[in-house]
Parts: C-alpha cells; structure tokens; sequence
C-alpha cells in the first residue's frame, strides 16, 4: 500500500510538473530542470494516468518488485519533463535498471537482451551528447530508434514486451516507445536514414502482427509499425506527432492491460484456440483497435489523416495507406477471440474501459 | 582527539564490557565528530558501528576497531610526515591483530611481509626528504614517488593486489568489509595530503594501473580476486584525480573516494553473502537479485545510482585539466563498466543453503537506497568532499587551498545548446 501510495505521490508531483516547472542544482554547474514542454502537456497527463492504472494493476507484484516499478515509473515522467541533455541520458538509464530486473524474473535471456539494446541506445545517446553536426544527429537517431524498436534496430521489442510484466508491458509499449520519439522530437534527427528506417517498421512491424500467434507479440509488433507512422508525423507534421503519440499510449494501454487480464485469467497467450466472453474488455478493445487503424470518429482517425495529408512524397504515401490495411487485418484476428464459440471463458476487467472512453472522447473533441 | 586517545586506551581492559564499551566510544565519537564539523570522520565512525552490528568477532577485537579508527583520524590529522606515517602504522598493526586466527596466519604472514615492503619505501622517502630539505612537512618529488609507491604496495593497488585477495578469501565478510571499505579507501586521503602538485609519473602509473586492473578483471574466473581488481582499479581512479592536482581533481579524489566505499561495501556483501566463489558459478538466491543487479548496476557508474555523478564530477576534473588524459580515462570507465556487466551477465538465481541474516539483508537494502539517493541529488555529497578537501588542506602540510570548485566550465558548455526545440 505504501508503495502504491508513493507512486501516486509521483504521478501527482508528474502533473503538477506540467505548471510548476521545478529545478535545483544536481552538481555545482549543472542544474537539472523538470518542465514539460506545453504541447507536450497532455502526453504528459496521460502518462500520469497509464502510471496510476498500471500500479493498481499490479495486484501480483512484490514489495521488492514494486519498488524496481517505481523507480522506472519516476524515470518515466523525469524523461518528459527533462530540460538538461545529461538528465535524457540519466532517465533513460533509470529506467533500465528495474525494467531488466522485472523481466529477469520472468526470462532471464530476453532481459539481458533488452539491457543490451537498451545500453546501446544511452549510450549513443551520451555519445551524441559529446560530439555535434551529422554525426551527433545520427547517433541521437540511431539510439531513439532503438528505443522506439524501429526495424531492424528493434529486435529486443517484441520479446520484452512480450516477456514483461503486464503492469510493465503497458507501461513499455504505451509510454517508453514514446520516449524514443520525443527524445527525436528534443534533439536532432537525420531525417534520410529515420525515414528509411520507418518505412521498413512500418511495413515489417504490420506484416508480423497478422502473422504471430502470441497475443502480446502481436500488440508489439503493431507498436513496432505505429512507431513507423511516429517517425511520418515527427518529419512532415510535427505538430501532429503529440497528439498522434497520445493516441498511441491510450490504445496501447487500452489493449495491453486487456491481454494482461485475459492472459491471467485463462491462462492462455496463443490467440488460436482463445476464446473470451467480456462485456468490459470486448468494446474496450474495439475501440482502441479501430483507433489503431484509424477508423472515424475515433481520435485515430483524425491523427492518421492528418500524418496521410502532410507525407508529400505519394510512393510513401502509397505505402502508408496501404500498410492501414495490414492493420485492420490485425485488428480482426485480435478482435476474433471476443467472437469464437470454442472455449469461451468468460473474462470481465474494468481498467481498460477508462483509456478507452479518453480515445472515443478524444475522436469526438478533436478540433 | 585527546578524549579519543583516552577512550582508545581504556577500552582493552574492559574485560566482557567491551563490545558495549566499544559501542558508546563510537556514538561518543560520532557526537565530538559532528560537534567540530569534521564529517569524513563522522562518516567512518558510523561505518564502524554498522561493522559492529553485523559481525559476530570475540569481544577483545571490538577495541582494535575502535583503535583502527582512531588512526585513521590521526591519519588525516597529522602535522608532518612522520605522524603521517606512524598513525598509518598503527592502523595497520591494529588490523593485524583484528584478522589474527589460526586458518589465516600464512595470508597474515604475507600481509606483514608486504606491508614491512611498502612501510621501508615510505620511511626511505622520508629520510630523504629530510636529508635533502630538512623538513618533514614537504616530500621532494624523487621521495614523492618512493612514498606514494610504497603506500599503493601497502594497499592492494594493481599489480600488488594479491596479499589482500588472499586475506579476502580468508576472514569473514566483516572483515572484508573493515579492509575493502575502511583501509584501503583511506589511501587516497593519505594520498592527496603529500601530493599538493601535479606529478606526471603518478599520472601514468595511475593509468597503468587502471587498465591493468580493468583488462586483469576482464579476464578473472575468481569472485574476490575480481572484486579486488575492481576495488584496486578504483584506487587508479583516485590516485589519477590526485595526481592532476587541480582543485577540482581534489574534491573529485574524495567524492570518488566517498562513493567507492558504498559502491565496494555492497558488491563484497552481496558475492559474500551469495557464497558464490567462482563467475561460471555464481548462483544469487532470490532475496539478494535485486540488490546483487543494484551493485553491480552501481559499480558500472551508470545512472541512477551514485557512482555516476562521482565518474562525471572525475571525468569533468581531468577533461578540465588535460584532454588526452580524459579520452583515456573514458575508455578505462568504458572497461570498469564492461566488467561490472561481465558479472551481471553471468549470474543465475538459484537458492542458497544457508539463510541471509537480517542484519546484513537491512544492509544491503540500506546501501541501495543511499546510493539510489545520492545518485539523484549528489549536490550535498559533493559540497561534502569539498568542505573535507578545505580541512584537509589550509593548517596540514603546506596546503593553502579551501575554494570549493564548480564543475570545470569547459565541461558545463560541452553541455549546453544540444536541445533543438
């Protein structure tokens, strides 16, 4: 109790951030500030709220565990709210230490992949930090790309998000790979080799979602190819990309906290054979899913048009609106286990229901 | 310190009343400690009460703590050379008798035999310092080096780490943590108070010796012995910050010093307590993964934990200083960071025979919490170091600097107008 309480003293300090910039001196000369970049501000509540709903979600968790979440939960909003270039590299690195801790638990293997990813991405980071021109802006592309899981930098995705904790798993997919691309949007980028690394995500993270059977590396991969239509919105409509991120962490939530509740109640991750019955998680799901694909008058929708409308170049536009179709192909298979007849179970879980009601709320506000 | 000299004397013939008696002359030490501002004192005294409340020593051993405490304060209070030496003396003899014990007494007789080594290059170099200047407050630069070369053989620096790798396979964890923690991390105080002046042959030795430690480490199967190579590599890092002599470099060798004491202390308890001895064996039981990842996340320096801010406040001092050296010490910080996740990669959670006492699970746990701390808000340890660097200086041996230096401005712009938007 008392670990969730501190979390939430967190999340409440996280939005209080968002008009109380705070700074203090970390070393003699180096001050670290904390100040969310306003339009960046609502991203920042929802991060506050995805936080909150993942630590009442982890009803399984140790103490010890708990605490490791914690830390990774604080380095979280501190990577949003970080105005010094040594606070990103810091952030980042608070936030690997529980995170590989939490998923040595479950694999051991996967977690020390993640950490190597991982390391390798702070410290192209770091190295970015020290060096200037081109050089430091591929350095800072190429860290941000492995933390956004982009292909082929973005292997470790897939297998930590699958392995992860389902508090963990939310929070990974929903907020983290959020990270990469406001740390894209803070610094320099090189915008050829993002671009190119976006397109294959995009189609690469879309095709394996209609083909895999493990019902979170589904929903990783399709967090794979979103980060693709991320990098779309941060090089040609930059405006676009918070809201377009905001999105993206309220659906993901939306379906990542569902497959942990499916997963621990029936027991079963392979999506052949899965059948549920839920009156809570089934719309939840719909909705997040078809926001996904961008389907009106989701908030989705308004945000993939607005990516569609401002990606001059019409091949990678082409492609772009094809690869939507991959996506409500995925959407199908995963929306299938509310439908199949076989083996139902029935499954109810309410926290879903709240992201959900924020993307639908979203579509219908949307100016 | 008089009433501590007194209090030191005393405590032996207390006969079965002296591990409390021990425990009172702490807290009072602490309270004379606080009382006139001298924290780095303060800071070993509450050092030595955890000790106290961890081991399980016979009585008669709980006085020769507290004299190896006082020493030590001796140590960095001493007005010339010789005081220096003899109270540094004193605390070695004082740890002679703390690890006497039958099963050890050919590791005990290596101890003496390389500390006589190590005591003979240091009273060569003060005899010549006297015969040359006739003072005993100033080493001339040949007897800097005979001096500072003795006092790394006494201390385990790389390549003279083996005597106390042996010691560490002999004595019990308390100990371990009594050697690694408290005498051979005072080395760079005794250090920092005969070099006043950038010495080019230390600063070479000290680069030798980093990578040697890092490239020995890398290739170690032995737990302890790796361990010492980290403790011995770390020392490298510190003589390095007192060999450049700057100001900055100055505070950089405490804060390391400050840093390195909690980083080692939980890396020992955590392999000690895990009983593992080899690194294709290392098996953690549950209740330590947590903090066995902490510690060795924590001795790679990265962030959030303490070590961090110490390597950036080193690295700032010596890029400040001479670059080429930085870009060096980088690639050594690099090696020490790759050895540290050498150990983590090759861990695997088992479980123990053996039950973990609370004390020592409250001490581990206490030891990652202060470093998660220190990590984030490292301002007040530094300001620390930097206080102690004044009251090492000014009155002792010729010192005159008390200005609390800032991160070297180079550092801070290298640091500025990367944020685009």
């Amino acid at each position: 109790m008392f670990s969730k309480g501190l979390g939430l003293a967190l999340a409440i300090f996280g939005v209080a951030s968002i008009t109380h910039p705070v700074s203090f001196e970390w070393l003699p000369g180096i001050t670290f500030g904390w100040q969310v970049v306003p339009e960046w501000a609502p991203l920042m509540g929802v991060f506050v709220l995805i936080t909150a709903i993942a630590l009442f979600s982890a009803r399984k968790f140790t103490r010890k565990q708990l605490a490791t979440f914690i830390i990774f939960v604080s380095g979280l909003l501190g990577f949003v709210g970080a105005s010094h270039p040594l606070q990103f590299f810091f952030f980042m690195e608070m936030m690997i230490f529980p995170a590989f801790y939490l998923i040595f638990e479950q694999d051991p293997a996967i977690a020390f992949k993640y950490f190597a990813y991982m390391q390798v991405a702070a410290l192209l980071v770091l190295a970015g930090i020290f060096s200037s021109g081109t050089v430091s802006a591929v350095m800072f592309t190429l860290a941000f790309a492995i933390k956004m899981g982009l292909f082929p930098l973005g292997s470790w995705l897939p297998d930590a998000h699958s392995q992860a904790p389902h508090s963990l798993s939310t929070l990974l997919s929903s907020c983290t790979v959020v990270c990469g691309a406001y740390g894209l949007y803070r610094f320099s980028y090189h915008s050829f080799l993002l671009l190119v690394l976006a397109f294959m995500s995009i189609v690469y993270g879309a095709w394996r979602a209609t083909r895999d059977e493990d019902l979170k590396r589904v929903l990783a991969f399709s967090t794979v190819s979103q980060m693709g239509y991320a990098v779309l919105a941060l090089i040609y409509a930059p405006r676009i990309l918070p809201t377009f991120l905001l999105m993206h962490s309220l659906a993901k939530a939306t379906l990542f906290l569902s497959a942990g509740i499916i997963i621990d109640r029936t027991g079963i991750r392979r999506m052949e054979g899965l059948g549920v019955t839920s009156f809570s998680l089934m719309p939840a799901c719909l909705v997040a899913t078809l926001s996904l694909a961008g389907v009106p008058p989701l908030l989705g929708f308004w945000t993939d048009l607005a990516i569609l409308k401002a990606v001059t170049p019409l091949p990678l536009m082409l492609v772009a609106l094809a690869t939507m179709f991959f996506t409500l192909l995925y959407v199908e298979r995963l929306m299938a286990i509310f439908f199949r007849r076989e083996g139902r179970q029935k499954v109810e879980g309410w926290l879903p229901l709240l992201t959900a009601v924020l993307l639908v709320l979203g579509g219908i506000l949307y100016e | 310190m008089n009433e501590l000299l007194v209090t030191a004397l005393i405590l032996p013939f207390l006969g079965k009343y002296r591990k409390p008696a021990t425990l009172m002359a702490f807290l009072f030490a602490v309270y004379l400690s606080l009382v006139e501002g001298y924290y780095l004192a303060t800071f070993f005294f509450i050092l030595s009460i955890v000790l106290m409340g961890i081991s399980r020593w016979e009585p008669a051993k709980y006085p020769l703590l507290f004299l190896a405490m006082f020493d030590l304060i001796g140590l960095v209070n001493s007005q010339n050379l010789l005081e220096l030496f003899l109270y540094f003396e004193l605390a070695i003899y004082a740890s002679y008798f703390l690890i006497f014990g039958k099963e050890n007494l050919r590791a005990l007789f290596r101890y003496f035999i390389v500390n006589s080594i190590g005591s003979a290059f240091m009273i060569f170099a003060i005899a010549l310092t006297f015969v040359t200047s006739g003072s005993l407050n100033y080493l001339t630069n040949p007897a800097l080096v005979f001096f500072v070369l003795g006092l790394l053989i006494k201390l385990g620096m790389a390549p003279f780490q083996d005597w106390l790798v042996e010691i560490y396979h002999k004595v019990s964890l308390s100990l371990i943590l009594f050697f690694s923690v408290v005498l051979t991390e005072v080395a760079p105080l005794a250090l920092l108070m005969v070099v006043d002046r950038p010495v080019k042959a230390l600063e070479l030795l000290a680069l030798f010796s980093m990578l040697l430690a890092n490239l020995l480490a890398l290739a170690e199967k032995d737990l302890i012995r790796l361990l010492a190579l980290i403790d011995a590599s770390n020392l490298a890092f510190d003589l390095l910050a007192i060999s450049i002599a700057t100001a900055a470099s100055r505070v950089a060798a405490i804060y390391m010093m400050f840093s390195h004491v909690l980083a080692m202390a939980l890396a020992f308890s955590v392999i000690v307590l895990s009983g593992s001895k080899r690194i294709s064996r290392l098996y953690i039981p549950p209740a330590l993964t947590a903090p066995f990842f902490a510690a060795f996340f924590i001795l790679s320096g990265l962030p959030p934990f303490h070590l961090f801010p110490a390597k950036v406040v080193l690295f700032s001092a010596v890029f400040d200083a001479t670059q080429g050296t930085s870009y060096l010490l980088l690639f050594n910080l690099l090696l020490n960071a790759m050895v540290a996740l050498r150990v983590m990669a090759a861990a695997k959670t088992g479980k123990t025979k053996k039950a973990i006492p609370l004390s020592f699970t409250v001490l581990v746990w206490s030891l990652v919490l202060i470093s998660l701390i220190l990590g984030l808000f490292p301002n007040f340890f530094f300001q620390l170091s930097a206080s102690q660097l004044a009251y090492l200086g000014g009155p002792h041996l010729g010192f005159s600097e008390s200005l609390i230096p800032s991160i070297p401005a180079s550092f801070g712009q290298t640091l500025t107008g990367l944020i685009s938007r």
